[in-house]
């Protein structure tokens, strides 16, 4: 399979403090203060992705709810001023996360898919990679499966949209078949996010690579041929 | 007992209040029936509260005017709003599930129950909003304890989805996929709902059934090949 790097590699780390391009010795660090020199938009966004930096780690501390500003801003390094001069409020600081969080985590699934010919080793490959991310970056797990669901109703619309995105992943490519509903791939992907938010509550986020091959079955079977998929999800584990 | 004056303004004078009537006073009915309607319009006040407020912004305020109970009536029967969430979940759940029972009791043959109980199930939630937001939505929005009893619920959900193992050859669908199946039929019901479609949630009968029935087909495919 050449879209899927050896299990044993590293799986990539979720840091959107990194985003950014920075000197190094800047790159996690607050800037230094005073005459920097360094230009206004380059330094807002800077801050903003310091912001969303930090609300992605202090969300599995509080939860959404009980998540204050304050949290954020100090776990951040950044004044209560400079937050709202990037945000509203708290909701909005969590909807640019979820999407930078969401973005991250697609393209990925996306860039390994497309580069498998066959589309049951592409969705194998991209359940798998999926988990594999998810688990190195539990607090990326804990705000696309479980946070969002407790962050208000535009929240859940994008973890709605998040859902379809990656249904779409999974239709590209499908067996033909006149029986197969246009909408299949949206409840299948439903599922593997509900089992995603079970793993993560239960705190066995670390663990999720375990369910690549009963959800890679899961993914498989109402396309392909019970043994074949068997095949294929016992390859994937 | 006096009834209290309300103070200021209902927060959203535009919300219908429930439809469950208020009993008349000396109605002749007994402690036990009074306090059975009581908890239904405390129910369907807290349904209507959540749809415009969210769980973590609706009030006891919310909820008592809706209700048109008294704020010490509402804390007769619950001391707090997620107590109060709790009693309703489990409330809106029984009364689901009997009445999917009461549909596929007698039904022969197991995907004909599943058929005939999931119409039943998408009927239940497609006339009553309110509840179906509460039951699919709010649900994994409140205390960690709601959603510990929402998991509950998709455990029991998957059970009933589980084919016998009498099925045609005897296989057994794994529990691990009836969970996943259950999982993904509440993630599209919530998804529906949230999109403001709860009440045509019987369109989607069909493609329903077809993923539900998706794995033991395939089970039974099995089978047949040898």
């Amino acid at each position: 399979m050449r879209g899927l790097p050896p299990a044993d590699a590293e799986p990539e780390r979720f840091e959107p403090g990194e985003l950014i391009d920075l000197p190094p010795e800047l790159a996690l660090g607050q800037l230094p203060g005073g005459r920097h020199g360094l230009p206004r938009p380059f330094v807002e966004r800077h801050q903003r992705l310091r912001l969303i930096a930090a609300m992605l780690r202090v969300l599995p501390r509080h939860g959404y709810p009980a998540t204050t500003i304050g949290h954020v801003t100090e776990e951040a390094g950044v004044s209560r001023s400079a937050f709202y001069g990037q945000f509203e409020g708290k909701e909005e600081c969590f909807l640019a996360t979820y999407d930078l969080a969401a973005e991250w985590l697609c393209e990925r699934v996306e860039g390994t898919v497309a580069a498998d010919e066959q589309w049951s080793s592409r969705v194998s490959a991209g359940i798998s990679l999926a988990l594999r991310l998810l688990a190195a970056n539990p607090a990326l797990a804990h705000l696309i499966a479980v946070e969002a669901l407790q962050a208000g109703a535009a929240a859940r619309r994008r973890r709605q949209a998040c859902i379809t995105r990656l249904a779409g992943v999974l239709r590209a490519g499908r067996p033909r078949r006149p029986d197969l509903h246009a909408d299949l791939e949206e409840l299948l992907v439903g599922g593997v996010f509900a089992h995603i938010a079970r793993y993560v509550d239960a705190g066995r986020t670390e663990r999720l690579s375990d369910a690549t091959a009963e959800l890679v079955h899961f993914l498989l079977i109402p396309y392909l041929d019970p043994g074949e998929t068997k095949r294929i999800a016992d390859q994937a584990a | 007992m006096a009834t209290r004056e309300r103070r200021g303004k209902r927060r959203r004078p535009d919300l219908v209040p429930p439809k469950v009537e208020r009993i008349p006073p000396r109605s002749g009915l007994s402690r036990a029936e009074v306090i059975a309607n009581q908890r239904l319009r405390i129910f369907e006040g807290l349904a209507v509260a959540l749809v415009h407020h969210g769980y973590e912004d609706t009030k006891i305020t919310d909820i008592v005017e809706l209700s048109g109970v008294s704020r010490a009536t509402f804390y007769e029967r619950f001391e707090s709003k997620e107590a109060c969430f709790a009693a309703a979940y489990e409330d809106g759940v029984e009364r689901l599930a009997a009445a999917v029972e009461a549909a596929a009791e007698g039904e022969r043959g197991w995907a004909w129950c599943l058929s005939v109980g999931l119409a039943t199930g998408l009927d239940f939630l497609a006339v009553d909003p309110a509840l179906a937001h509460l039951l699919l939505v709010e649900a994994l929005a409140a205390a960690r304890p709601a959603r510990l009893e929402y998991e509950r619920s998709l455990v029991r959900l998957a059970e009933a989805l589980r084919p016998p193992a009498e099925l045609p050859g005897g296989e057994r669908v794994p529990e691990e996929t009836v969970r996943l199946l259950a999982g993904g039929l509440a993630s599209h019901l919530s998804g529906r709902v949230l999109a403001g479609e709860a009440d045509s949630l019987g369109e989607d009968h069909d493609l329903l059934l077809a993923y539900l029935l998706a794995p033991s087909l395939a089970a039974n495919a099995r089978v047949a090949a040898g």
